[in-house]
């Protein structure tokens, strides 16, 4: 039972990472990003390159996986320029093709440059094996990711609620017009919020690259399961994304033990019950 | 466009399709065959996107249900039966789609809608991947290509190209009811509910009601693409309904153009010639497809079909050439809060 | 005369913010009532509890003496409410005359009526005659095959009065009809206004801005204040009412 609720856990922390960025560009741009699992897999092929397939240290892969996203999120402010930001004031299907146009090229780009072969990374010397917490034994490496979630969280928080930057952020997602009638550089701002969710995709990215299998289909698992995640969540909130994630990570965990023949069901279950029920998320704000 | 020019092109590229067996191999006709399969599907779709304005994500859950209910029969040996089981499978999708757009369309719209079917066809397709009576994550191969018999005559679609044809005819039948559908008094309707829905129900017009029956045409003509398709790949697989397939109409109508009926068949082969242009370049195939894509949003959100009637209005002035707008601006619909 | 819409204690808020607080008022067949107020005063949202665009959280509406709270636009549209909005809306991408034609389609289904057989392609002859009846009306006859999104501001106002007409409403409610119009073009709006009135015998119900609009065309006015009514009554008795000049109409002077 404990073992089943850490596993769900770790997964729920897992998908955080990557909702976290998805959910912070929906807040500022109403854009529901496709692309975001693309750049996500493009992360983690990025530290893969930089640390092969024997990470030396967990320091090595988190020095890694950090540069990874300074790389990602410079992307990230190309596709902002080139794309969303011509986009934003269209219909949103139209955002929504627009993004999945760069999550093709995103994917073409992948196989182009490591191929089509399944890649595997073992976690670095400091997060193999395990320890035995009373009865059960937990992998370090879940214990890295539920910590990693966590902390992501917390600083993600910390910084929009009570930095100054943050506060800046939080405004214009409520209200683009306010934002610039309190004479608010909106297009900078977006652009640092752009920056940051990328660079938060190829963060995610390179932290959970052990234990991955690297093809270039990893970006469809890790996105639509970060879309249910944002949706439950309320689209927008970092929060709501939290909660959501901790939430969808016991269904699925409770869907393995109960259901086990087929995995993976209950996550859209739970979703399309969230989205008839309760459109707006655990904690969305209202619709106008 | 003068009506003339496009009966022209439209009997024209007819008669092409009809004669390709003459000359092509085979595997170019195979994919042909998918491409006229895919284009039907694509045609249903905008029956919702550019009719009603509703943009579904899970079309190929539909497209799987048609053609796993063709299989499954086909191989139980009904094959006397076909042309009843194409009925059937459009029944069934379209009661699926009925039941489903019954619940989302009071709930939701945009990007939820988009969101939830897309989350449905999932569920659909991780079912099917575990079902083993259905050949779980292998599929169903081996599908016939049936023969049988209408009054007296007997119908044979399993040698030489007779599928082929037979399939050509389905589809244009198939086309023309949904021709049909979209400029009778019920697609005009449609129209003006996409265009400003609100307006549209101020005129008496049970605005749910329409777009309910747009939700259900639109599944039973997915669902008839899909029970094509089986006997034509004569194999079927979870992976018809996965999201990457479920995207392929939508990318086929905006390469095309969404404001033309027209423009999903176009946007099919077009995107099935760069496709066979670039099947030996690993990864460029799909660079070139997004590249396309984006140029299309950005700069001709009107599609090949817009571009193209802008094109002969330019060279016939008595025609008037403001039709189409040029910019993202005037051609994107911007939903009215 | 009887009532041909009655408000009785409408409640409306958005989520905490309450925008209407227990308004009530009725209107006669045949008049013209007009709803007044500074701007944020609640009358476009009274408007909407009114056509059911937005359900109101108390009270109740009764139009043609039936209680319509609970019903839905669509089927308030078909017993006879027809409204316009304050930025015109009519289908940008549809001809001028194919969007009259959507609308008498519209009503025609509702009757019952069955023009064509289910498949035809093209509208009935009786459709197409009756809307190019309404386009000459509003004079934009010439313009039949013109697409909506090229009609000039003044003639997509036109235009959304035609589509409104071929509804045949009994009860006409009209946004604010001279919104963003100069002053002669205002004039002409209160001609059509007029015309449209004796011809139909309809009765309506306008929102407005320009005081000389109103005192052209009402017959009573509710005057509206930050969601609460204030008074309601004839242009004299609005006018004379003290709390009416202390609120509203004494910043007009002019109108004295």
């Amino acid at each position: 039972m404990l073992f089943a609720i850490i596993n769900s856990l770790t997964t729920g922390m897992a998908v955080f990472l990557v909702a976290a960025g998805l959910t912070l560009i929906y807040g500022v741009m109403r854009i529901l990003n496709f692309a975001h699992g693309a750049f996500f897999m493009v992360g983690a092929y990025l530290v893969s390159s930089m640390v092969g397939q024997a990470p030396p240290s967990t320091l090595a892969l988190a020095a890694a996986a950090i540069l990874a996203a300074f790389i990602v999120g410079l992307f990230g402010l190309v596709v902002q320029r080139v794309v969303l930001k011509r986009v934003q004031d269209a219909d949103e299907h139209y955002m929504l093709i627009a993004t999945f146009a760069v999550m093709l090229i995103c994917v073409g780009v992948v196989k182009l440059i490591w191929g089509l072969e399944f890649l595997s990374v073992s976690p670095p010397p400091g997060l193999e094996g395990g320890n035995m917490l009373g009865p059960v034994f937990v992998p370090t490496f879940s214990i890295f990711v539920i910590v990693c979630g966590v902390l992501a969280f917390l600083l993600l928080e910390l910084l929009l609620q009570r930095s100054w930057a943050g506060k800046m952020l939080t405004a214009m997602s409520r209200d683009r017009l306010m934002a610039q009638l309190m004479g608010l550089n909106v297009p900078v701002w977006m652009m640092v919020a752009v920056g940051c969710s990328f660079a938060l995709a190829g963060l995610a990215g390179g932290l959970l690259l052990p234990n991955q299998t690297l093809s270039p289909v990893l970006g469809d698992q890790f996105l639509l399961m970060s879309f249910a995640t944002i949706i439950v969540g309320g689209l927008g909130s970092i929060r709501g994304a939290f909660l959501a994630a901790i939430l969808l990570g016991l269904i699925d965990g409770f869907n393995a033990i109960a259901f086990p023949n087929i995995p993976g069901v209950g996550i859209y279950i739970g979703l399309v019950f969230f989205l008839l029920v309760r459109p707006n998320g655990i904690l969305g704000e209202e619709q106008i | 466009m003068n009506p003339a020019i496009k009966a022209t092109l439209l009997v024209l590229s007819a008669l092409v399709l009809l004669a390709l067996p003459l000359w092509v191999n085979p595997g170019l006709l195979h994919l042909v065959g998918v491409t006229i399969v895919m284009g039907v599907f694509a045609v249903a779709w905008n029956l919702l996107f550019g009719y009603a304005g509703l943009a579904s994500f899970g079309s190929g859950g539909l497209f799987s249900i048609g053609a796993y209910f063709m299989a499954v029969m086909l191989r139980a040996g009904w094959q006397d039966g076909f042309l009843l089981l194409i009925l059937v499978s459009m029944a069934a999708g379209g009661l699926v789609a009925f039941l489903v757009g019954a619940i989302a369309l009071r709930r939701s719209s945009g990007i939820y809608l988009a969101i939830l079917t897309l989350a449905l066809s999932e569920v659909l397709r991780l079912f099917l991947m575990r079902w083993h009576w259905i050949g779980a994550e292998d599929g169903l191969p081996n599908i016939v290509r049936p023969s049988f018999s209408i009054g007296i005559a007997r119908v044979d679609l399993s040698n030489g190209h007779s599928y082929y044809w037979f399939l050509c005819l389905a589809c244009a039948a198939m086309v023309a009811i949904m021709w049909w559908i979209l400029h009778s008094p019920l697609g005009r309707t449609l129209r003006a509910i996409r265009l400003d829905p609100e307006r549209t129900a101020f005129m008496g017009v049970n605005v749910y009601g329409y777009k309910l029956a747009a939700f259900t045409l639109s599944g039973i003509f997915a669902a008839g693409a899909g029970a094509l398709y089986a006997p034509w790949a004569q194999i079927v697989t979870p992976d018809l309904g996965n999201m990457t397939r479920s995207v392929q109409p939508i990318l086929y109508t905006l390469l095309g153009g969404a404001s033309s009926f027209w423009g999903p068949l176009i946007g099919a082969f077009s995107f099935s010639a760069i496709e066979y242009a670039t099947r030996t370049l690993v990864g460029i195939q799909e660079i070139i497809t997004g590249a396309i894509l984006l140029v299309i949003i950005l700069v001709f959100p009107t599609g090949i079909a817009g571009a193209f009637s802008r094109f002969v209005g330019a060279l016939m002035p008595s025609e008037p050439s403001s039709r189409h707008g040029s910019s993202v601006a005037s051609a994107v619909r911007t939903e009215t809060p | 005369m009887s009532d041909i819409i009655r408000l009785e204690n409408i409640e409306k808020s958005y989520g905490t913010h309450q925008v209407l607080f227990g308004i009530d008022a009725e209107v006669s067949e045949g008049e013209t009532f007009a709803v007044i107020g500074p701007n944020g005063a609640g009358k476009t949202t009274l408007f909407k509890v009114m056509t059911g665009e937005a359900p109101c959280n108390g009270g109740r509406v009764i139009f043609r003496g039936e209680d319509v709270t609970a019903i839905p636009a669509h089927r308030r549209a078909r017993a006879g409410m027809g409204r316009t909005f304050q930025v015109a809306r009519v289908f940008l991408e549809l001809t001028v005359l194919e969007n009259v034609v959507v609308a008498v389609e519209a009503r025609h289904k509702n009757e019952g009526r069955r023009d064509v057989p289910w498949y035809a392609f093209k509208p009935a002859q009786s459709v197409v005659a009756e809307a190019m009846e309404l386009l000459a009306h509003f004079e934009l006859e010439a313009k039949r095959d013109a697409e909506a999104s090229e009609l000039s501001h003044g003639d997509r106002k036109r235009l959304e009065l035609a589509i409104t007409l071929a509804g045949k409403p009994k009860v006409l409610m009209l946004d604010e009809p001279t919104a963003g119009m100069s002053p002669s073009d205002r004039a002409g709006v209160v001609e059509v206004i007029k015309r449209i009135r004796e011809e139909n015998r309809i009765t309506i119900i306008m929102t407005e801005h320009d005081m000389s609009v109103i005192f052209g065309l009402a017959d009573r006015i509710l005057v509206m204040n930050q969601g609460a009514r204030l008074a309601l009554g004839s242009i004299e008795e609005v006018r004379n009412s003290p709390v009416v000049r202390e609120v509203y109409l004494g910043k007009e002077s002019q109108h004295d």
